[in-house]
């Protein structure tokens, strides 16, 4: 089979988030327009200048985890277990094993996921308190792999495995390499996506004094926007080979079809409209498809002027008169930005919306913006036949990545 | 490899043994009654990551700081004893007074 005929099928879906501990319950909180965007609870604030995040609150992770595993796991392993055991329920019940697979070809491509929470704890006992008695597994509970190699520990899968880092697209980058490596035939299945939890002290603090964050709430495409808001949350996709996924009658969500990735080479934080669009194009091209072949956007979106500006020239620029007919959102208005976790939330509600043709909406979206005038679905969600859609990331450091999914046929 | 076995430490009625025996076992999961002290930490399943969090428990709990990673010697493994010698060594050169630390 040539590398052009390898088909790659969407076979399991997992995540947690402000809105949901499972896809499901994301999925409806999502069309329902709800806000996971919040007061900060699950950590002090009186120092902090951003009051509001999209936390994951009522999360026991000792009702989940056994006490002899918990000391191992930051937050952001703990997240990404969640999703992934979601995933992976859906997608092989029965185990990874009755699968038939080549055990060599079934691995993780997971968005590297720092253990923020545990960094902050440490340097709080190290500098705030004092003491240099550090946890002895501080160093595998921060390790930016961490998260993959539980998820590969947890199921067994020993094929080519790895964590990606480009910042707030390291998940989409992880999406996009685990559907290029079936398709070379390196894997059959891959587990992706990724996992964040940062929502620190420390973290928070660092992003106030960057001047992004806004102060009350997410407002992507909106002429009001001020800014992003911080989140946190995992999800992952479970990819597989579509001929044995067909073979096996596996429920197929939808199929991935392109990947695209650029650099802007300009600017470390500031978007560059070139680099997304040459992004986008470079999907579509891996995809396939033409411009006018697609419906839905789900848009990197984080409600700062630049990004939302940029983003939508880029999408003007490679779609032309057909932009105007695109439903474009960002649910970053409803789950915030939730970094490495970001690009595979948005996937996963990319599929979705192919899977069951309804866009989810951009909340918060209150006055219009003469450089933002695409139909960014404000509000509330809608129904309508949605054949192909991408979903993009951009991110700090000019690195771009773009996934194109397609209805299962 | 028994004659690789040191002598037994002369410390039995040491309570601080006990101590140290109850954190082991709390730690890693293994029954009390297997922690002889001529016993090997490979043959009672305790990995390096399980031996490294009870020493870390047990420097916490007297207010210690082991100066070596709990490795064996190249030719030998690790047995109970040998750590509980390691252990109070340090507790015995240490000055008493900063022994409650928990």
């Amino acid at each position: 089979m040539t590398i052009s005929e390898r088909r790659v099928a969407v076979t399991g879906l997992g995540a947690i988030a402000a809105l949901g501990h499972d896809a499901a319950s994301l999925w409806r909180a999502l069309l329902a327009g709800e806000c996971g965007v919040r007061p900060i609870a699950n950590i002090p604030i009186d120092r902090l200048t951003a009051r509001t995040a999209a936390e994951v609150l009522g999360f026991d992770p000792h009702a989940l985890f056994d006490a002899r595993r918990l000391p191992m796991l930051d937050r952001t392993s703990q997240l990404a277990l969640v999703a992934a055991r979601e995933a992976m329920r859906q997608a092989a019940p029965a185990g990874i094993g009755a699968l038939g697979l080549d055990a060599n070809k079934a691995g993780v491509v997971f968005g590297a996921g720092l253990g923020v929470n545990t960094i902050d704890t440490s340097y709080h006992t190290l500098y705030g308190e004092g003491s240099n008695r550090l946890h002895p597994f501080t160093v595998p509970r921060i390790m930016p792999n961490a998260p993959a190699s539980h998820i590969s520990i947890d199921f067994g899968l020993r094929g080519p495995s790895f964590a990606t880092a480009s910042a707030c697209a390291s998940s989409t980058h992880a999406i996009g390499l685990a559907f290029h490596m079936i398709r070379a035939g390196l894997l059959q299945l891959a587990v992706t996506g990724g996992s964040d939890a940062s929502l620190t002290v420390g973290h928070v603090r660092a992003w106030d004094a960057l001047r992004v964050l806004s102060p009350d709430a997410c407002r992507p495409f909106s002429k009001d926007r001020a800014g992003l808001v911080l989140g946190e949350g995992a999800a992952v996709l479970v990819l597989e080979e579509w001929e044995h996924a067909k073979k096996r009658g596996a429920m197929i969500h939808a199929e991935i079809v392109g990947f695209g990735m650029s650099a802007d080479a300009a600017d470390i934080t500031a978007p560059d409209e070139a680099g997304a669009a040459q992004a986008i194009s470079a999907a579509l091209t891996d995809a396939g498809l033409q411009p006018a072949d697609v419906q839905y956007v789900n848009a990197h979106g984080t409600g700062t002027r630049l990004n939302d500006r940029s983003e939508t020239a880029a999408l003007k620029r490679v779609f032309g008169d057909h932009a105007q007919r695109l439903a474009v959102s960002s649910i970053k208005s409803m789950l915030g930005h939730c970094l490495n976790a970001g690009g595979a939330l948005e996937a996963l509600a990319t599929v979705l919306a192919v899977r069951d043709d309804v866009a989810p909406p951009t909340i918060g979206y209150r006055v219009f913006d003469p450089e933002c005038d695409l139909d960014y679905v404000p509000n509330t969600s809608r129904h309508a036949s949605i054949d192909a859609a991408i979903s993009n990331s951009f991110a700090f450091g000019g690195f771009n990545a773009v996934l194109a999914f397609r209805k299962a046929r | 490899m028994d004659s690789a076995i040191p002598p037994l430490p002369a410390t039995n009625a040491d309570p601080r043994v006990d101590v140290i025996l109850d954190i082991v076992a709390r730690e890693t999961k293994v029954d009390r009654n297997r922690l002889r002290l001529d016993a090997r930490t490979d043959d009672l399943g305790i990995g390096s990551l399980d031996l490294t969090l009870a020493v870390f428990e047990i420097e916490s709990h007297f207010g210690i700081e082991l100066p070596l990673a709990p490795e064996p010697p190249a030719d030998a493994s690790m047995t109970v004893g040998m750590l509980i010698d390691q252990i109070l060594a340090v507790l015995d050169s240490k000055p008493t007074e900063r022994r409650a630390h928990s």
